[in-house]
């Protein structure tokens, strides 16, 4: 029988270095005590640690921006409790979150593709939730620059606190989760201009890039550079020394273009506006929930009416459309995109694109912007709102049973295998 | 083609062939090559005849790409059906071959127990095979990835060997046992 525990510390280390996520490195710490020693350190907890960005070079209405990160998980069962869940049909269903640390220790829960943070948490919901019998994987991340005083701007602005919302990519020399005050890092967002800025640590202020064609519309860290793509779909790679360089022509067509990674590829999704249904002859041979428009009706809102996907080709410098997008599913959020395979959602298939759109201005309670979210299939181009398709919506809300009511569906005898969950 | 056979002998006492440019994808034995210090068989005590072969197997395939698989492995997650401009659609279809044939050959290779991944990924390392290092690193990560301690253990057949004041510690400080969200 091999020792996996005698493993040299060497080969564990190039082995912990592939572990990015926080609860991996975690959790790889908490196997044996050589296992232990590989990672020294125990992973850092970002929010706390970042500097202030200071704002000289970007807007001149505060004195400052702090970073903060947000992290979107995948929870489920691990199988073998899936197996002594018998009775629970909801025991194999994978649950969709955002999380965002706050100082100290304190988790605030997001929706996964909004910036509203589900606050009261119901009365369902556990206070605290056990993560030690959990299988969780890290999905996506996403940095937000959040303004320094922000308190006076809370009552005179929605989200005042985001800086005009846009989306930030951060890339740091330490690509593993154990990160350090001391190691380099570098952001990326698109200024009110709608050119480039960029911040590197040590710097002492912002650097507006001055190459601007068209306004950007992303910006992405992709295997460690930083890419941005503008309205037309010209896409371009940002040196760290804020040089830009072509890395694929324009593609032009929609309204509003994304860059998500799916499976070791850059895409960009492009998102297609419309004023309504059946205005646009391209359109008209997409089959649209009536439903779907009917709730915003009285409103004068530009719709998501379709959606295209490409793939970069790097060594041709192009953009090449995808028909299919095989058993991925995508999700454009408003402050970060992220991919998976279908099958980590039972119930689900792929193909499909998850977005977020004014599909409901009204806000009621109780829905901490799940309304918000649409779902686009590209096999038949059909697009609605996630509360048509509940096989869909129930990745995201309410939470499944095994996390709002660990006993519930499963018998009484196995209830030492259910999470402690504190209710309050 | 045409190259100089290398004779590699195994802990215990057992002798393989291999091409020099094969032998080139570990950067051990290429050191050992280069520095003329070649003289017959290169004895390699720490990996054993039963894991040899395999080794020698992944360096046939690999022998002079430099060994860089995670190129592969990258470019052949392909299953998309495409839309491409008739002017290079020979040099894809021939280029996505290639990619989908390696990649199932990657997948058949790495079709072993967990005796073997532990071997090979010392073998690898031992060597400096990079690219094989790279495969059996990946697949041992891909089994602790969002997994339990518990079950990580279970995976991997490892006993927790913390003291009790280890595991005090764990609990009271690092909170690392016993992970949870506090929800505000």
């Amino acid at each position: 029988m091999v020792e996996w525990s005698q493993l040299p510390g060497d080969v564990l280390e190039v082995i912990a270095r592939r572990l990015t996520t926080y609860f991996d490195v975690l959790r790889f710490r908490a196997v044996c005590s050589s296992w232990r020693s590989a990672i020294s350190q125990r992973p850092g907890h970002l929010p706390c640690r970042f500097p202030i960005v200071p704002n000289e070079g970007f807007v001149e209405t505060t004195c400052g921006f702090y970073l903060s990160k947000r992290t979107v998980y995948r929870l489920g069962l691990p199988e073998n409790r899936i197996q002594t869940c018998i009775g629970s049909s909801e025991a194999s269903d994978g649950w969709l979150i955002k999380v965002e640390e706050d100082v100290p220790e304190k988790m605030h829960l997001l929706n996964p593709l909004t910036m509203t943070q589900i606050k009261p948490l119901p009365s369902m919901f556990p206070k605290v939730l056990d993560l030690s019998d959990i299988r969780i994987s890290e999905l996506g991340q996403e940095h937000v620059l959040q303004y320094i005083n922000y308190r006076p701007f809370v009552n005179s602005f929605v989200d005042a606190g985001n800086l005009y919302m846009e989306k930030v990519a951060f890339s740091s020399s330490n690509s593993s989760s154990a990160i350090d005050d001391n190691d380099a890092f570098a952001i990326l967002t698109i200024h009110v201009s709608g050119k480039l800025a960029m911040f590197k640590s040590g710097d002492e202020k912002w650097t507006i890039i001055e190459d601007l064609r068209s306004p950007y519309d992303d910006v992405i860290c992709f295997k460690g550079k930083f890419y941005a793509v503008d309205n037309t779909g010209r896409t371009v790679i940002v040196e760290p020394s804020a040089s830009v360089t072509l890395t694929a022509f324009p593609v032009f067509g929609g309204d509003k273009k994304y860059l998500v990674e799916s499976e070791g590829d850059l895409l960009l999704v492009d998102l297609y506006l419309s004023m309504g249904p059946g205005d646009d002859p391209c359109f008209d041979n997409i089959n649209i929930d009536d439903e779907f428009y009917h709730r915003i009706d009285t409103f004068i809102v530009e719709k998501t009416v379709h959606f295209k996907v490409f793939k970069l080709y790097e060594v041709r410098q192009k953009w090449v459309e995808l028909q299919s997008l095989g058993d991925r599913l995508l999700f454009l959020g408003d402050n970060c995109s992220f991919s998976t395979s279908a099958c980590e959602f039972p119930g689900c298939k792929g193909n499909r694109i998850y977005f977020t759109d004014a599909f409901n201005c009204s806000n009621g309670e109780d829905d901490y912007g799940f309304k918000e979210i649409g779902v686009f299939n590209l096999e038949d181009g059909c697009i609605g709102p996630l509360a048509s398709y509940p096989g869909y919506s129930k990745l995201f809300w309410p939470p499944p049973s095994w996390v709002s009511a660990p006993s519930a569906g499963t018998n009484g005898n196995q209830l030492e295998d259910q999470p402690a969950c504190e209710a309050s | 083609m045409s190259s100089t056979k290398i004779f590699l002998k195994s802990s215990d006492d057992k002798t393989f062939e291999i091409d020099e440019t094969a032998a080139r994808a570990s950067e051990t034995l290429k050191n050992i090559i280069d520095g003329g210090c070649l003289d017959g068989v290169i004895p390699l005590p720490n990996v054993s005849s039963n894991i040899l072969p395999k080794v020698i197997e992944y360096c046939k395939k690999h022998g002079g790409d430099n060994g860089s698989s995670k190129k592969i492995a990258n470019g052949g997650v392909d299953k998309d059906k495409e839309i491409l401009p008739d002017y290079d659609e020979e040099e894809d279809k021939r280029e996505k071959v290639r990619v989908d044939e390696l990649k199932k050959w990657e997948e058949e290779y790495m079709d072993f127990d967990q005796q073997v991944l532990y071997d090979l990924m010392l073998a690898a390392n031992y060597l400096h095979i990079k690219g094989l290092l790279d495969l059996t690193v990946e697949k041992a990560a891909s089994m602790i990835r969002g997994r339990t301690p518990d079950q990580i253990r279970e995976n991997f057949n490892i006993n927790s060997d913390f003291t009790p004041e280890e595991e005090e510690e764990m609990i009271l400080i690092e909170d690392e046992w016993d992970d949870e969200w506090a929800f505000d």
